[in-house]
């Protein structure tokens, strides 16, 4: 299934971490906005107060026409200046009288209403429009510092000073608003740019898992060189293909040594029957007969729940389950069960067990192999041998060794040996399905361990190896 | 006895309530989950069997219920699920024992006789007697008419655990189970020879024999033969 760009999440994330940025500019440029509209400067105040008092000084000496004068350009040889700047700064102003008309000022009106207007010593920043400003002025409507004078007749000066701070709001703001479209539209693209390159990357992974699900497990996931997330995952999913694929294998080996080894006891326990029932018996004989068939069934019972014992070790299930296994004790509990089995076959027993040789893993499997491998060696050496049972704790591992003085498996035979069903040489006639090795094979490897084949010259030597758990894990439920 | 048992398969069940039948016990059958636990609930039964795979109500849940309800009947719980950690959930939900399919007729029965009877003697019971042997599990001796016999400590586990199921069948598989804490199954007969290393001590010079061994299934310890 083909993801489209436009669906890809990299796409969505991009679209997103451009409204975040767009969001971010315009709230960053309404706080400035804000703290300009607020911002006065101390001494702008002052300023401006003061220069508000210079002229009500005027006004009061003489009255509307010397303000007048004053305000539109004459030079009255005071410290301020007509309609120039008067520090930088220029004068918008309106005189009105008691009933509100104007009488004289640079301002078409009132900024604002009488009750709204800032009281006299105060100063405010009012928002005055473009219209109300005089030509020539400063463009656009703005914040400006307002105050006001009330004289004694019932006229009032409003003063306003343009501020310089306002042109570079403005001119910030504009450049603002004309950088932010191209700044969205290029991280727009980028995250275009990103959302394809991830989606290519996606693809080739879904690609090989298409490959596979046809049915074929051969390929493998491409792992390029770079080391990232998509390599790591690459890798990863490889690993679990091989695990499939070994699984898989391990299944159509069990189906097929199934077919070859089980026919047999099947046919017979199916023939003994059969012959039974050919003639008339007695009770007792027929009893008999059912008492054998009996124990074939039992032993086919038995192979079958070791296999199934061997395919569940395989895959690996409840690992989730593990718990610290107390190998030391497990051992021990392991040469207490066997040893009279041995000495009733005529065999020397011996454990070596060291302490405190934690592993993690499930006792219970760790228990099966060893058994496993402990019957083995005494099914198989003959009477006056011996068979031994060593655990070591080393700094980093935990081993386990089983060694006998029986007849011992070459070399050669041993990768044979670890397979299903395979009985070699004179193990034949014994009792057995020849699971034990498989089983133990199994184990370890579902525990991360090693198998190692010694000779004990003569006689087999089983090392098993796995690593030391010092830790905190859980300890294990005790007997039920 | 009366048995309950609770289970999906019919021949599986068939098989069973005729087995348990022709050994003297009552068995009443359910096939549904939902039927088995009204039968559970609105019946009084030594022993429950339930399956843990059931159609509509699984054979856990079934446990649950019951031991919210302060219902103790004892239960032995079937699957087809056998590793270790099955166990483990199936006995925490509350059931007593777990019995893994397949299982031999013999195993089921004699753990069914074993669940039925639990509750004699109790765990308090630290002086157990069968005939003229007697068990002190807290001064840890044994005697036999009279005579002290020395054990070693998994001996007298084992026979402790054959005392207090004194005149019931225990299985090869219970004894590696609950005195070995051994969940797999041996491809020798350890067991076998354990039993007798026993037998020789607490049996063999002695007027009449306590351990029997029972063809088929396990053995038993008791007076009578």
């Amino acid at each position: 299934m083909q993801t489209k760009l436009i669906r890809t999440t990299a796409l969505r994330l991009a679209l997103r971490y451009a409204l975040v940025y767009a969001a971010v500019l315009a709230s960053a440029l309404a706080l400035f906005m804000w703290i300009t509209r607020h911002y006065m400067d101390a001494g702008l105040e002052e300023a401006l107060l003061t220069d508000a008092e210079a002229l009500a000084r005027i006004y009061r000496d003489g009255g509307p026409a010397a303000l007048e004068s004053v305000l539109h350009g004459a030079n009255d040889g005071t410290a301020n200046v007509g309609e120039g700047t008067v520090g930088g700064h220029r004068r918008f102003f309106v005189l009105v009288d008691g009933s509100g008309r104007m009488v004289t000022g640079n301002l078409i009106e009132t900024p604002v209403d009488r009750n709204e207007a800032p009281a006299p010593g105060e100063v405010e920043s009012v928002w005055i429009e473009e219209e109300n400003l005089p030509r020539g002025a400063f463009e656009d409507d703005a914040y400006l510092p307002l105050t006001t004078v009330e004289f004694d007749d019932g006229h009032v000066l409003w003063l306003a000073w343009s501020v310089e701070q306002q042109e570079t709001v403005h001119e910030l703001t504009e450049y603002m608003v004309e950088v932010l479209p191209p700044a969205m539209i290029l991280s727009l693209l980028m995250g275009v740019a990103i959302g394809r390159h991830i989606l290519r990357r996606v693809e080739a992974i879904s690609e090989g898992a298409g490959e596979i699900m046809n049915g074929d497990l051969a390929p493998r996931m491409p792992v390029g060189n770079r080391g990232d997330e998509f390599d790591a995952l690459s890798a990863r999913l490889n690993d679990m293909l091989d695990q499939i694929r070994r699984l898989v294998r391990g299944m159509s080996e069990v189906t097929d040594n199934i077919a070859h080894d089980l026919r047999g006891p099947l046919t017979r326990l199916r023939n003994r029957l059969e012959v039974t029932l050919l003639e008339r018996r007695s009770d007792d004989e027929y009893r008999a007969a059912m008492r054998d068939c009996i124990h074939d069934a039992d032993s086919l019972i038995r192979t079958f729940n070791a296999l199934l014992a061997i395919t569940q070790a395989e895959a690996g299930s409840r690992r989730s389950v593990w718990t610290r296994v107390d190998v030391s004790s497990l051992a021990r509990d392991l040469g207490e069960l066997y040893e009279p089995l041995a000495q009733e076959s005529g065999l020397a027993f011996a454990s070596f067990i060291q302490d405190d040789a934690w592993m993690l893993g499930s006792r219970h499997l760790l228990a099966q192999a060893v058994g496993n491998l402990l019957e083995n060696a005494i099914k198989f050496t003959p009477a006056g041998g011996r068979v031994e049972l060593a655990v070591e704790a080393t700094k980093d591992d935990v081993r386990i060794r089983v060694s006998d003085t029986g007849p011992g498996i070459p070399a050669a035979d041993w990768p044979r040996a670890q397979e299903r069903f395979v009985r070699l040489g004179q193990s034949r006639q014994l009792p057995g399905n020849g699971l034990g090795l498989s089983l133990v094979r199994a184990v370890c490897r579902l525990h991360d361990g090693r198998m190692e084949r010694g000779d004990a010259a003569p006689g087999l030597v089983v090392n098993l190896s796995f690593a030391r758990d010092r830790g905190e894990g859980r300890t294990q439920p005790g007997p039920t | 006895m009366h048995v309950l048992l609770i289970e999906d398969d019919l021949q599986a069940a068939e098989y069973l309530v005729k087995g348990l039948g022709e050994c003297g016990h009552v068995v009443d059958h359910a096939a549904t989950g939902d039927d088995g636990l009204h039968l559970a609930i609105t019946g009084s039964y030594d022993v429950i069997i339930a399956d843990r795979m059931l159609p509509g109500r699984d054979g856990l849940s079934i446990v649950k219920m019951l031991r919210a309800d302060d219902n103790v009947t004892p239960i032995l719980i079937l699957s087809a699920l056998g590793e270790v950690d099955d166990r483990v959930t199936g006995l925490r939900a509350g059931g007593d024992d777990y019995l893994v399919k397949p299982y031999a007729f013999s195993e089921c029965l004699a753990r069914v006789e074993a669940l039925a009877r639990r509750h004699q003697p109790p765990q308090s019971e630290t002086v157990l007697t069968v005939a003229d042997l007697t068990i002190d599990t807290s001064k840890r001796t044994v005697t036999r008419a009279g005579k002290a016999i020395r054990l070693q400590p998994r001996e007298f586990m084992l026979l402790e655990y054959l005392m207090r199921r004194a005149g019931q069948v225990v299985t090869r598989t219970m004894l590696l189970e609950q005195v070995w804490d051994f969940h797999f199954d041996p491809q020798t007969n350890v067991v076998d020879v354990q039993i007798s290393r026993l037998r020789s001590k607490i049996d063999r010079d002695f007027d009449r024999p306590l351990l029997h061994t029972i063809r088929g299934a396990g053995y038993r310890l008791s007076d009578a033969d």
